[in-house]
């Protein structure tokens, strides 16, 4: 009978071995994982990687569970077991009850570098310079999140940066009011970023900091173009029974008109760019709509007839924020360190523009030096 | 990296390699068995396969001279210590190179897949030839399978090398029809290896750092069991994963190895325990250190003292540090003084849970970073830190209850004991019948939690 059982193993094992071999040759492989947004790993890439690290399997093995038949179903399943097994956790995302919530554990409190490129910038800066620093998803809802993945105090490490800020830096506090506001549709559930509401809630406070006052709330309308977004927290989990994000655009039908929005590459060459790139509604990448497309800078310019500039350094949180600034300038550049590929020289001069503003994410900014590939002033 | 728990491994590596294998005419298949070896190490790095290599052709060397000048005992003597000396100083300078920083520098530091392994089985080799056990291996294939064979490089188990040989020669040319039931029972052996790794001990080890993570200065005593049961049960399920992987591995390839663990936490007594725990590594050390010191004297110091000794060096042989060393004395001392002092078994279940709360209350010191961590931990495990159970330790046992509960069932062998051995026809029948559709579940299970990263690779020790 012992002989019989493992004769039927033995067979059953070949036969889904067989199978998985077969349809692993014979499919055609995606180059993206939607589920993921990231692109996968390709053989061409694979074998040029082989040649020069010599580590044949390690690519190798990634690529072959890449491209492994059924992955998306697979990775799918494996949060439920992941989550079904042990912690509500996969991939270090919480699964809350109603949101996911980013459970790594990052470093704290390391901004030293980061604050003497800032106070660099504003010593050679004519203008003036503003700071925020925004919370993640987990930040301003860390009570959601069991007390030994409470690692990471994001109040104490945005007081902590701003300590480190020299006095000619003006900052602004976000945390609280997001903190205060956290009743409210401030955050994306399925991403660690803040919704188009949550940055209003902070322009509120921002643009009264920069010399103006806030467009009243009800004088917007509010667009919902998608109401399936999946953001970061959702691509690395792949838990999907949380619902779905909204992704709204405010618009102020009275007020500023953009009429002109240009994307400049690192070494000064200009295109046309929309600020909403509604061509990735329903892609991987959802939140890309605002300020879509890969330009590290980008000029905005309104037919607002104050004369007023503003030069924005920012990551991904301020893409969905600075819609709300165009009601008050004339002028905005927009620059994204990230998007830099190389040391470069700014193609434009910060001191054509009276305020600075930098707004990054907090937990970004202890992840990588945003400014060590950027030259604000050239010497 | 080529880990056995990859889907590349599973789904490439294996199938071809048997295909190969078992493609290859009988006489060139132990060829073809170390060619595929080679590919194996070359897998791993490009610099363990070197090593590999030097470390083999070192050994196959030094033992063909310890066979030339045998009959010159002290010359022989001094040959023989000087061989295992640079077999132990290369094992000691990996091992404790991870302490003094050592791995960091290049990263080629990292401790060679399965050296543990290596360094017993080479100094055992030696060991045989000198004392005449076994003749001095001149087919230099047969000699580099006994180091590199794949399907137990990682993980063991180890032989003697008479055993292997022996193995090499009767069992591993037979053809893959008639093999083809040993390949159902090698793969069944190897998917339950997988899924204690995947399912029990990978999510443990994550129990065990949501317990302990945070610092133990303000650790609750039941947060502190709690990360102690998850620790050593991740231990086991690691150890005896990855040796049912080997195992299952080489009887896919015909070559039938010894069990690895047989329940070591239902032992009745620290001796039981000691004979049921990584039995080929236990055994290794007892016939090379226990029997030659009781052969010559009757005493019981003598006795207890050897026992020590044996697992002060497991303790160094799984992890270097001064914690290890501690947690490897008073294991030693209690597995010493129970071998002499009870004569009696008993299997009562009273004794069976006493002997596990023992082994629990020094396990801080075997997965400590330094004694001064590991008494601490044992302080707040005995409440010490003025708290007994908290919102954590409540937390962690409403989401990691069943996995406890399953893990502690399955480590007591109420699953795998019945069903293997159970003398009911009828119990017997069922199992045979549910065993291949549940190996298929299991696999299943396996290639899901595989299915993100591709790989899971070694926690706890670099064995």
């Amino acid at each position: 009978m012992k002989k019989f059982r493992y004769n039927i193993t033995a067979a059953l094992l070949a036969l889904i071995t067989g199978t998985v071999t077969a349809a692993g040759l014979f499919t055609k492989k995606s180059t993206e994982s939607f589920q993921e947004n990231r692109k996968l790993a390709d053989i061409h890439d694979t074998i040029k990687n082989i040649s020069e690290s010599g580590k044949a399997f390690d690519g190798l093995s990634v690529y072959f569970a890449d491209h492994f038949v059924g992955r998306s179903r697979l990775i799918t399943a494996k949060a439920d077991i992941d989550s079904a097994i042990g912690e509500k956790i996969v991939n270090d995302v919480y699964i809350a009850d109603n949101m996911l919530l980013d459970a790594s554990r990052g470093d704290t409190g390391l901004f030293s570098s980061e604050a003497v490129r800032i106070n660099e910038y504003a010593k050679k800066y004519k203008g003036t310079v503003y700071f925020t620093a925004i919370p993640s998803s987990s930040g301003t809802y860390s009570e959601l999140l069991p007390e030994h993945l409470r690692t990471d105090d994001q109040e104490k490490d945005i007081e902590m940066l701003y300590s480190e800020l020299d006095s000619a830096v003006k900052t602004i506090n976000a945390y609280n009011i997001l903190k205060m506001l956290n009743d409210n549709y401030i955050y994306y559930r399925n991403d660690s970023k803040w919704t188009s509401y949550g940055a209003y809630c902070v322009y509120r406070s921002v643009i009264q900091k920069l010399g103006f006052l806030p467009t009243a709330y009800d004088r917007y309308t509010i667009e919902h173009i998608s109401s399936d977004f999946r953001g970061n927290l959702y691509n690395r989990s792949q838990y999907d029974r949380i619902k779905p994000d909204i992704i709204d655009i405010y618009s102020y039908d009275d007020g500023s008109e953009v009429l002109s929005c240009k994307g400049i590459s690192a070494d000064g060459k200009e295109t046309d760019v929309n600020l909403y790139n509604k061509d990735l509604v329903g892609s991987s990448n959802e939140y890309g709509v605002y300020l879509g497309g890969d330009s590290p800078i980008l000029k905005i310019r309104t037919n607002i007839r104050n004369n007023k500039k503003l030069l924005v350094i920012k990551d991904d949180y301020a893409n969905c924020f600075i819609p709300f600034l165009l009601q008050h300038y004339s002028e905005i550049a927009v620059v994204t360190p990230e998007k830099l590929t190389k040391n470069t020289d700014l193609p434009i001069d910060p001191d054509d523009y009276e305020q600075t503003l930098f707004l990054f994410g907090i937990e970004d900014l202890e992840k990588q030096d945003y400014f060590e590939k950027i030259c604000f002033f050239s010497d | 990296m080529l880990y056995f728990s990859s889907l590349l491994f599973i789904f490439l590596f294996l199938p071809v390699s048997l295909l190969i294998y078992y493609i290859t005419p009988a006489r060139f298949r132990k060829i073809s068995l170390l060619a595929l070896s080679v590919v194996f190490c070359g897998a791993v790095g490009i610099y363990f396969l070197c090593f590999m290599i030097l470390y083999t052709l070192f050994n196959y060397f030094s033992g063909i001279a310890i066979k030339k000048i045998r009959k010159r005992r002290f010359l022989c003597s001094v040959l023989l210590f000087a061989v295992c000396l640079v077999d132990i100083l290369i094992f000691v300078f990996f091992r404790y190179s991870g302490l003094t920083g050592g791995n960091s520098i290049t990263g080629r530091l990292a401790f060679p897949l399965g050296l543990s392994f290596l360094t017993l089985s080479a100094i055992g080799y030696l060991l045989d030839v000198y004392s005449g056990e076994t003749d001095a291996e001149r087919n230099i294939v047969n000699f580099a399978l006994y180091t590199m064979m794949y399907t137990k490089l990682p993980g063991g188990p180890i032989s003697d090398y008479g055993d292997f040989i022996t193995l090499l020669k009767n069992t591993g040319l037979r053809s893959a029809s008639k093999n083809f039931s040993m390949i159902g029972e090698g793969a069944e052996k190897f998917i339950y290896g997988l899924a204690k790794k995947l399912i029990f001990a990978d999510n443990l080890y994550m129990l065990f750092e949501s317990a302990t993570s945070g610092g133990i200065s303000g650790i609750s005593a039941l947060s502190a069991w709690i990360g102690t049961i998850s620790y050593m049960l991740c231990l086991y399920f690691t150890l005896s994963g990855i040796s049912d992987m080997g195992a299952g591995l080489s009887l896919c390839f015909g070559y039938r190895m010894p069990e690895s663990f047989n329940y070591p936490f239902t032992g009745a007594g620290m001796r039981d325990f000691g004979r049921k725990w990584h039995i080929p590594v236990t055994g290794w050390f007892k016939r090379r250190i226990v029997s030659p010191v009781c052969d010559r004297s009757d005493s019981v110091i003598s006795r207890v003292l050897s026992l020590i000794f044996v697992w002060v060096l497991l303790s160094q042989w799984y992890r270097a540090g001064t914690g290890s060393l501690v947690w490897g004395l008073i294991l030693g001392t209690l597995i010493g003084v129970d071998t002499v002092v009870r004569k009696k078994r008993s299997y009562k279940i009273g004794g069976i849970i006493l002997n596990d709360i023992i082994l629990l209350l020094i396990s801080p010191f075997f997965f400590g970073s330094d004694i001064k961590y590991s008494v601490k931990y044992l302080f707040a495990m005995i409440g010490g830190n003025g708290i007994i159970a908290d919102a954590r330790s409540v937390y962690l046992i409403r989401m990691y209850g069943i996995l406890l509960t399953v893990c502690v069932i399955a480590a007591a062998g109420v699953f795998g004991k019945p069903a293997g051995n159970s003398e009911n026809k009828a119990v017997r029948t069922v199992t045979d019948i549910i065993s291949p559709v549940f190996t298929v579940i299991l696999l299943v299970l396996c290639v899901i939690l595989l299915s993100s990263d591709g790989s899971s690779d070694m926690i706890l020790l670099d064995l």
